[in-house]
């Protein structure tokens, strides 16, 4: 048994599958940033930051990570990562079509997005209440935590109307 | 006798998973919470890809009602998991549910978590005979060991143990938002500490190498599985108060470990079981 699982995963390995019932598991294996700065994404409401760090873990992941889908799939022009798959695994235009089709969420409105976000983290938003979606890039040094740029992302004054 | 021992192993087991099930639940993640969120996203696995040819995470999402409902049943699932583990159906459904919870809270989560042993624990309570759910139980039992070694092996086959900066380097986004918001304490004392200092950082992060290739030991032998499971089990504990990456959803997949020796002590490898039964 030992014998034949190694064999399936070694070649499952080899051709670096990273599937679920594949457990090629490279977390955290490569490092992307080369050194000590990073972003962070937040949404503000009326100008203030919604907070999510004082929530339980899942909670606090999840409204951290998939804020950070959100703006990635708003910057690569309403695509998410299958978009590019497909097309990059499949030549069949029927087959990519259907695939797109049901596992990709095409175009959504970015208010619908960010006021699911709002209402998850707790949030009730009033009518005339303005949205934003801020991109902050940072860098730590003997200091400490230093804020060096932002980006609006996304903005909408009319949401909750 | 292995009927007994399966059912000891596994009422502590979907204890666990309960109590994480719970954790994730009150934490305020749930279907129910994913309610109207459009957006989603999949990795390059068909198998995550099967409900959404389905349509199923579409119906599971597609009011409140619906969404709280499956919640709730999954939870009754658990339960009478926990309270009889060697009933078939409650086996099948829950390890179905199972992936379905998890396959459509990652896709609305946008990045796969790796807290997958969710459903993996349950996969050997689909099946009626007591050996072959022993027989399911030793093939998770493998994966798990892979999953994780896996994990050491690519640390050390990207050549990222040479990079002394390594850590320091991956933690600088983990308490990105705890800075933004002031949201300071202790943990982020420790984290500003270790980003600062690489070289406690690169100690801890061989170490982390060293508790995650130590898995493979238990493809050869089962005698030393209880400790791979603590040595997962501390892995995921200094993951949790370093890189703020919390284990719930996978810590009783990881305690299966504590009771492979004394479930498979009557064959020597699976394949035996095979053999016998062929």
């Amino acid at each position: 048994m030992a014998v034949l699982f190694i064999i399936i995963y070694a070649i499952a390995f080899d051709k670096k599958m990273s599937l679920l019932l594949f457990p090629y598991n490279a977390m955290y294996s490569v490092d992307f940033n080369h050194n000590n700065t990073g972003e962070v994404y937040a949404c503000k409401q009326n100008g203030t930051i919604i907070p999510i760090t004082g929530k339980w873990y899942w909670k606090k992941d999840f409204l951290e990570t998939s804020l950070r889908g959100f703006v990635h799939y708003v910057e690569d022009t309403n695509r998410v990562f299958l978009n590019h798959y497909i097309l990059y695994r499949f030549s069949n235009p029927i087959v990519q079509q259907y695939l797109v089709d049901k596992l990709t969420p095409g175009k959504i409105k970015p208010e619908k997005w960010v006021t699911w976000y709002t209402c998850f983290a707790g949030r009730k938003i009033e009518p005339g209440d303005s949205l934003e979606i801020i991109r902050y890039s940072f860098d730590f040094d003997r200091n400490g935590f230093q804020l060096i740029d932002s980006v609006t992302i996304w903005k909408n004054f009319r949401n909750g109307e | 006798m292995e009927n007994r021992n399966f059912h000891y192993a596994y009422r502590i087991l979907m204890g666990i998973l309960l109590v994480e099930y719970l954790i994730i639940q009150l934490s305020g993640v749930g279907l129910h919470a994913l309610v109207g969120n459009p957006l989603f996203s999949l990795p390059a696995d068909p198998v995550s890809w099967l409900p959404f040819l389905a349509a199923i995470p579409g119906i599971l999402l597609w009011n409140l009602t619906g969404a709280w409902f499956f919640d709730i049943f999954l939870l009754l699932i658990l339960v009478a998991l926990f309270l009889n583990p060697l009933r078939q159906l409650p086996g099948i459904v829950g390890c179905i549910l199972s992936f379905l919870f998890f396959v459509t809270m990652m896709s609305r989560h946008i990045h796969w978590n790796f807290q997958e042993g969710m459903f993996i624990v349950l996969f050997p309570l689909v099946f009626k005979r007591i050996r072959s759910k022993l027989f399911a139980f030793e093939a998770i039992r493998y994966f798990l060991l892979f999953f994780y070694g896996s994990a050491g092996l690519l640390k050390l086959l990207s050549g990222s143990y040479l990079n002394s900066q390594h850590l320091s380097h991956l933690l600088t986004g983990q308490f990105g938002p705890y800075f933004l918001e002031g949201n300071t304490g202790w943990r982020t004392s420790v984290h500003l500490f270790l980003v600062n200092h690489s070289g406690i950082s690169y100690f801890l992060f061989l170490g982390s190498i060293v508790l995650e290739l130590f898995a493979f030991v238990g493809f050869f032998t089962r005698r030393f599985d209880p400790f791979i499971a603590l040595s997962l089990l501390l892995f995921h504990l200094a993951d949790w108060v370093i890189m703020d990456i919390a284990p719930f959803g996978q810590l009783a997949f990881i305690c299966l470990l504590f009771f492979s020796r004394s479930l498979l002590r009557n064959s020597s490898t699976a394949g035996d079981f095979a053999i016998r039964n062929a």
